[in-house]
Order: structure tokens, then sequence, then C-alpha cells
């Protein structure tokens, strides 16, 4: 004779964790064991990112865990794996928002994004050099701090720029600005300067 | 131990498969202690008290207190989330430090504050208010108000000004929070208020967060952005520092703090370029292009880039994803608020997404991430210094005199535009002002420039202050009056998405605790005005307040208690009781009379203070999640403050490296207004010229110290994201590292493993 199985289980995200401990507060309210928490929440590595992963006691079931319940970023679920995949999380990220190949190795991932140093960049551009891509998948998004440089002040990037002459508890006074008539503002000269901010 | 063995192992149950326990000890039954000890005599349905997503949330109500909290499964934000301020928000209601009676200093500004009764209280304030009032005129007394409260309390404290006290003075702390995203609605679009519904989130395929940590600040958004992303939605975030909606964005831009304008109009122009702006839209449904394209024409992002400090190519693919979008939403707050250029930069947002026709449809539009409770009702019932309920303008003679004759009051009886907050502070130590009464705002805590607010503060003849808790504030107060939390009084409020939603009461007030429309009606009994102030529930103060917005750009007329449960919430503009409210604004026409959007050019203004040789860092500040606002009710909360129990210094490896400064080390941060010191948290997730520092903290722990007043020229918000700074190695620790006990810093680092570092030190170092 056969048997309908429900099987409801925990499944764990760490790569859509915020690291906000709604579930980590949340347990602590449970009447079972109130203010006490049976979650960790953890920095991976704090220097480097702001990644953070939860570790939960897996206890609880019916009628629903409070930190799968409270969860903002779904990093935490309880149900079905039909509820899940039904809720567009999937197994291990639907979607992952990195996708990069190291070697022949395709490796998923939302989590390790670092914000690095260029000289020692975890470059996944590089790596995708290297790597053949498969049949149909995504090229990697470069993300994080690759996008970080130095700055300049506007009239050494040569956009136009209005002055305003800082007066402590009171207000800017709004100053008329007229648009140049040349496309391309004059201050563009003095670009060389730039190197030394 | 025993008990904990006897945990519910579910887990070995699947269901109803098997029917055997693997409990060794209590079967099915738990322990009884381990369940509260008081049975739960009511589920109150309510919204959380805290920020502007306003989570439905039920609480606990046990022989007449609150005692726990659970989500509501049935309000359609948060569908049962909740973030950890939400769920120890009822925490506060019960707390031991509760003010149960008002307090006075009988002896003068030095004396201490003394148990006083209401009667006489309100008397002397009364009696100074008039005497004041007499001698210096009537604008010398100042409202100081809140977002943190009702739509009826923040619209009866507008009317107390003008009808009771007859003060042009009336302003909020809104002021400090998003007055410049008001100012860039009403600018670019015509009406105040996000244009979108939280849940289009979901219909869109691309979502620029600019200036917005939306993981820490409005948790339960995140959810939104995470689903709009599972289901293929790109997001590109701009923020100096990687925050966790960074982290994992499609495109993260970590441009320098102050350049988001010049970062907008590069957008633009890579839009213009590209041939992705949507040209039939921009014909049809907005005016001033010619004007804005020939400005964002001179912003091409190679220089842009260098401005920001961005790589130019990283803000072409941020235009190319944002104007290839089929429906693009763009969410801002305060990062870009918070400027001496605030509304521009908010101009600038709402270009964008005019010129890509991006409004009117699913998915599609721009909005501010109001960060008060009430951001969006106290902004527009009435308690603003230039603006009367309803988004009235008080200098409109039309709205005048259809508020005078609701009010039934003569027309050159209401007072003209008075100063905003920020103006109130310069104004105090000119001695314009010379009383204030103050309520659900800590300016100690969120004023830039400390010490001169302080002093401005110190140096009123009399200040009020309402507040259940003793704040920052309320230290300095001559008389201090104790309110109310949220669980005891009912009211509406309007969340970030522009949804009318109801408080409900929960519990009686403790001890001598009266709420704050209770103060303000027995204030305008005393001051003679009694006759305009004859509520005795919140609900008439509400159907006061429907009929001041009748016909107005912020309609309340057609929402009632009723039919906000009915709904769940009413959307305004709401004209008539059988319309339904209005989630998405801007189908048909924006809140212009001719019903086009206004494009505006918006040129670069640098930051007002930019780095030199003397103060060589940038400095900004911002929040965490575990605080709200000034932090005076979270910092109270145990799971809260142990989260978060100090300030820090966020800063990165290379800079400290460069100032010999290792995780955990006390680093004094200085700018031309004041210095804090503050252990150092070295990490590589800011941009290496920047700082951060939290600002939820008080006394010497503010970072507001160090802000700078400069002010916004159209709606005077300070520049707080933005001011010059440097940094050193601290040889000591701060005295209020000597204050707090040590074990309990340690404590709380352990369990939050991060502060500091957990690689570096094992404590913030006391040498």
């Amino acid at each position: 004779m056969t048997e309908t199985v429900v099987v409801k289980q925990m499944f764990l995200d760490p790569s859509r964790c915020i690291g906000c401990r709604s579930c980590v507060a949340a347990c602590r309210e449970c009447d079972t064991h109130k203010g006490e928490s049976m979650i960790y929440i953890d920095y991976i590595d704090r220097g480097h990112t702001v990644a953070t992963s939860p570790t939960l006691c897996m206890h609880c079931e019916e009628p629903l865990a409070p930190c799968a319940q409270v969860c903002p970023a779904q990093a935490i679920f309880y149900g079905t794996y039909e509820e899940r995949v039904e809720a567009g999380l999937g197994l291990q990220g639907a979607k992952p928002v990195n996708t990069f190949y190291f070697g022949r190795q395709r490796v998923r991932t939302r989590n390790y994004v670092v914000m690095t140093e260029e000289d020692d960049a975890l470059d996944l551009m590089a790596l995708l050099d290297e790597a053949s891509l498969g049949k149909g998948s995504e090229v990697p998004q470069a993300t994080a701090g690759r996008n970080v440089e130095q700055w300049v002040d506007a009239e050494a990037a040569g956009i136009p720029e209005r002055a305003a002459p800082p007066q402590p508890w009171a207000p800017r006074e709004p100053q008329p600005f007229t648009v140049p008539t040349s496309p391309i503002g004059s201050a563009g000269v003095h670009d060389s300067r730039g190197e030394q901010a | 131990m025993e008990e904990a063995m006897s945990a519910d192992k579910g887990l070995f149950r699947r269901g109803q498969r098997q029917r055997e326990t693997f409990d060794f000890h209590a079967g099915e039954v738990a322990p009884a202690h381990w369940k509260s000890d008081e049975a739960i005599d009511r589920y109150v349905p309510t919204h959380c008290c805290y920020c502007g997503v306003q989570c439905g949330m039920y609480l606990k109500v046990a022989n007449g207190k609150v005692v726990g909290v659970e989500p509501r499964e049935d309000f359609p934000l948060n569908h049962g989330m909740l973030c950890p301020k939400g769920a120890t928000a009822y925490q506060t209601v019960n707390h031991p430090d509760r003010l149960l009676y008002p307090l006075m200093r009988r002896h003068g500004k030095e004396g201490p504050l003394e148990r006083a009764s209401w009667d006489e209280v309100l008397d002397t304030i009364v009696e100074r208010f008039t005497a004041i009032q007499a001698e210096f005129g009537k604008d010398a007394v100042a409202i100081f108000s809140g977002s943190s409260m009702t739509n009826e309390k923040c619209y009866l404290m507008g009317k107390f000004a003008r009808v009771a006290l007859g003060t042009r003075h009336t302003d909020y702390n809104g002021r400090l929070c998003m007055s410049s995203a008001t100012g860039a609605n009403e600018r670019s679009l015509g009406i105040d208020r996000a244009a979108n519904p939280i849940s289009d989130m979901l219909h869109a395929d691309c979502i620029f967060v600019i200036g917005a940590n939306v993981g820490e600040c409005f948790p339960i958004v995140t959810s939104y952005l995470w689903q709009a992303r599972d289901r293929g939605c790109k997001l590109i975030v701009a923020d100096p520092r990687q925050t966790p909606t960074a982290r994992t964005a499609d495109l993260f831009l970590p441009l320098r703090s102050g350049t988001d304008s010049a970062l907008l109009n590069g957008m633009l122009y890579v839009i213009i370029h590209e041939g992705l702006i949507d040209e039939a839209f921009i014909r049809e449904r907005t005016v001033g292009w010619e004007e804005t394209r020939a400005v964002a024409e001179q912003y091409p992002p190679e220089r842009v880039a260098r401005v920001c400090g961005l790589r130019p190519e990283a803000i072409i693919e941020a235009a190319r994803l944002y104007g290839g979008a089929k429906a693009a939403l763009i969410y801002t707050a305060r990062g870009l608020e918070h400027q001496s250029k605030g509304v521009d930069n908010g101009v600038a947002a709402a270009n964008l997404a005019l010129s890509t026709g991006n409004f009117g449809r699913p998915g599609a539009g721009y909005g501010t991430l109001t960060g008060q409770g009430n951001g969006q009702g106290g902004r527009e019932v009435g308690q603003k210094a230039s603006q009367l309920p309803g988004c009235r303008e008080i200098e409109d003679p039309e709205d005048r005199a259809y508020i005078c004759s609701v009010w039934g009051i003569d027309e050159k009886d209401l007072p003209h535009a008075g100063y905003p907050a920020t103006l109130m502070i310069p104004a105090m130590l000119r001695k314009e002002i010379r009383a204030c009464y103050l309520l659900c705002s800590n300016p100690m805590v969120s004023l830039p420039d400390q010490h001169t607010a302080e002093r401005a503060l110190r140096g009123l003849d009399l200040f009020v202050v309402t507040d259940f808790f003793l704040s920052e504030t309320a230290e300095l107060a001559d008389i201090v009056l104790p309110g109310t939390t949220w669980a005891e009084d009912e009211g509406t409020t309007t969340s970030l998405e522009g949804r009318v939603i109801k408080y409900n009461k929960a519990v009686e007030p403790p001890g001598e605790a009266r709420t704050d429309w209770w103060i303000a009606c027995e204030l305008a009994r005393r001051l003679g005005k009694e006759r305009y102030f004859t509520f005795h529930s919140p609900r008439e103060i509400f159907d006061e307040l429907r009929l001041c917005t009748r016909g107005a750009k912020s309609d309340y007329w057609g929402i009632t208690y009723e039919k906000i449960e009915e709904q769940n919430g009413v959307f305004w503009p709401c004209p008539s009781e059988d319309h339904p409210g209005t989630p998405r604004l801007y189908e048909e026409r924006f809140g212009f009379p001719d019903g086009r959007a206004r494009l505006h050019p918006i040129a670069y203004i640098p930051p007002a203070e930019e780095p030199d040789e003397a103060y060589p860092l940038i400095l900004t500040t911002g929040r965490v999640i575990y605080h709200y606002l000034s932090g005076n009710q979270t910092r109270r909360t145990p799971f809260l403050k142990e989260m978060a129990p100090y300030p820090w210094v966020e800063i990165h490896e290379r800079t400290a490296n460069r100032l010999s400064v290792k995780d955990g080390d006390w680093v004094t941060v200085r700018t031309r207004r004041g210095e804090t010191t503050a252990p150092a948290l070295v990490v590589r997730s800011i941009r290496p010229d920047t700082l951060f520092i939290p600002y939820h903290y008080g006394h010497t722990q503010a970072v507001n110290q160090l802000t700078n007043p400069v002010l916004e020229p159209m709606l005077k918000i300070p520049e707080y994201k933005v001011c010059a700074c440097v940094a050193v190695r601290a040889e000591q620790p701060p005295a209020w590292a000597r204050d707090v006990d040590k074990a309990t810093l340690e404590a709380a680092r352990k369990r939050r493993h991060e502060l500091p570092m957990a690689a570096a030190q094992p404590t913030p170092t006391f040498r």
C-alpha cells in the first residue's frame, strides 16, 4: 500500500543571508526557550566581506520555525522541496548571481564577493578568460570593489560644477546656474592634475 | 541540561510517517517551565513601531501587560517576516526605564529633575509660554515635533502650534530625515509619495538602489529585492560601503560620498548616447527635456568616473542595465538625501526614470524608502514649517482659507511659514526662539554639530520634552512629560509605500504616562483654546484630519478606520469612501496641473567640505540594523544593545595600515566641529578614502559631534553623509569606554562575532 509522504525540511542558503539576525531575535521569542537563541549568525570573514551565514538548531517543525518565518531574505526556508522550488528559491539558489569557472569547475556563488585591493584582487574575469565557458552559460557580472578608483575634483575631471561655499547652520544660497554654450566644459584642460589626488 | 534534551525531536518525525518518538525523556509534552508562565489573553493586531515598512504584528497581552510578539501572516507587506527590531519592539512597553510621572526642574537649570504632578507641570508650561509670548511675541515659542508617532498626533501638533500657541515655528525631525526627497518629489513629479507599492519590485527587470542600505535599514524590503532577483531582475547598488545588499549586487558602484548627482548625470549621458531614452514618454508626459539633456551632455562617464572615484566602464554598464530594462525601479534613501544638495540628487534620479519612461507601470518608478515609522504621514499632515494638512501650502490663499474654515479660525490668525527644524537652532542661539516644546524626537543625537545644538537647547528659557524614556534631549529639559509607546494608543500611520495603516491599543499607559494628543488638548484648554481641541479619541482627530485633507494632494477623505482594517491598509490618495485607494501613482498623469512631469537640469555640486591636507579623509555616517534612529528605544532593548553596544569606525585596511591602526584599536576621528573615539573595524568592504561611523549613539559617542551642519538650500536638510575628517590612533580609551563594563563588551563581541574583527584582537584594546 502506498503512503503519501510530506517531507518538510530546513533549507539554508547562506548566499541570501544579509546578517540581520532576525532569526536570532525571533528564536529568542519562542515560548519554549524564551530569552535564549538556538541560532548563530557568523560573519564569514568580516575583514573582507559582509557575508554572513546562519547556523540553525534544525529542531523546529510545525507550525513553523520562527527563524524561517521571519527571515526577510528567505535564507532560511522551511517546507517541502516542491514548495521551495515554487517559491522560486530552488536548491542552492536557483539563479546565482556570480557563476564563474575555476579551471573546469563551475562555481556559483552569491556569497563570497570579496572587495579587494587591485593588486591582490580575486579577479573573476581573469579566471574566466582561461576557463571554458559552458554552452549557454551566462557571462558573470563584474562586481564588488574592482569598480573603485581614486577620485579627483570636478574641475580636474572636466565636468561643470556649481560653486557653493559652506556656511554652518545656514542654508547654501541657491546660485544662478547657466548652461555653458560649449558642450564640453573648458575645465577639461586640468586633467593632468587628477593623478595626485 | 536534562530538559534541553527533551526538545521537540520533530526533526526525526517526518510528517505523519513515523509515529514513534525518539524523545528519551518526556514524550510529547514539553516540561511546563519551558512555556512562558502567563496565559495569553489577547493577540492585538497592530504594526511595528519602528521603520517606515510598518510590518504587521500581533502584540501578545497577558494580565494587562504586553509580553510578546507574533508576526502577522495576513499583512500583505511582511507576510510574517520581522526584523530583529520588530521581534523585540514589545520590550520597550514594560521597560524599567519608562517615565511614569512628570519631572520638573524647580530650582533652575542646574537643579535636579524632580517629580511633579500633571497639574503643576501643565500650569507651569502654560504660564511660562504665555509670559514669554507676551514679552517676546508669539513666535518666541517653537514646536519641535517628530514622525515616529501617529498621523493623529502629528496633525494635532501642527494645529496646536498654529491655533493654540499661534506660533509660526513648528517643524519636525523628518527635516533631518528625508525632507530632500520631498523636495525632489514635489519638483519633479508633483506628489510627495513613492510612486509604487513595494510589491512592484517583483515586476521590475532592473532595480537601482542608490544611497540605501536596504538590508539593514529596511530588512523586510530585502525579501522583495531577493524575490525579484530570483525572477531575473538585475540589481545595481551605489554605496561607498559594501552593504549586505551591495554584496551580491549584479553591479556595485562604490562611489565617493556626495557625488551621486554626477553619477546620475553620467548615467543619463550614456542613456542618451546609446539611444535608450523613451522619446514618446518624454514628448507626451514631461517638460524640460532639452535643458536637462544639454546639461547631461556635459557629464561623459569617463569624466564623471574620476569625480565619483569609479571605473568608467562600471557607470556605462550601470546605464546600459538600467536603460535597457523593460521596467526599472530606482530606490533612494538617506545616503543620497542627507546632502547639501539632496533635492538635486533626488531630481537627478527622477530625471533618469523620466527619460527612460519608467513611470506608471508595474515595476517602473522612482521612490524614496522613508525611514521613520510614520515618515510619510508625518510629512503630509501639516506639522511642517511651511505646510498645512494634506500637503497644502501654508502660503496658498485657497489652502489657508479652507483649513481656517475647518478649524473655525480667522484667516489672519493663522500664522505663516516658520523656521524649519534645522534653522530653529540658530534662531535659539539668537534668542529669537526662547522656549520649545519638543516631542517624539531626540535632536541631541540626531542634529549635526552637536556642540552647537546643545548650546542652543541649553540656552532656552523653557524647554519641555515629551518622551517615554529619558532621552539625551530630555536630560536637558526643564520639564519632562511622560509619553506613551505605540502600544498604548490607537491611530493611523502611513508607511513608506503611502499605505495608511492603523495601530491598535493593546494596553493602558503605565503610571501617569499620557498620550501626546491628551497633553496637547490639555495644554490648549489651559491656554484658553479649548473649543478648537475638543477631542476625546484619536478617531475624532482622524475625522478632522480627513476633512482637512479633502481634495488636497494627499487625500485621506475616503479613508476610515474600518476601511483600513477591511483592506489591510489604504493607499492615499483616496478621495471618497467607495474609492479603493491608489497603490501606484502617475499611471495617467503626474501631480502638476498639466499632468506632465518636470525634468530639471542638475549640475553637480561638490560636497560642502572636501578633504584637504589637514582633514584628508571622508567621513560618512549611517545606520545599523539593530538600532532605530537615535537609539533611544533600541539602545534600551537588551538584545539590540548587546548586538551593537557602542559605535565603531569602519576603516579600510590600507588606510588603517597607513595610520598604524590595527583592528580593535581605539581611533580618534576629528573634524572641524568635534571629535569622537571608537574602536576600529578594519575591513576591505569600504572605500579606502572613506570612514564610516554609525550614528545611533549619544553624548561623547555621538558621531554627530563631527558632522557638517551645512544645509540644503530648498529644504534645509543637513549634510550628514559627507564631511572631511582626520583619524589618528588614540593612545587611551575614551571616557565612555571606562564607564562601560568591560565584561559586557567582551560578551557582546563574542556574540556578535564581529566587533572588532575576530582575527586580530579579542577585545577592543584597553591600553
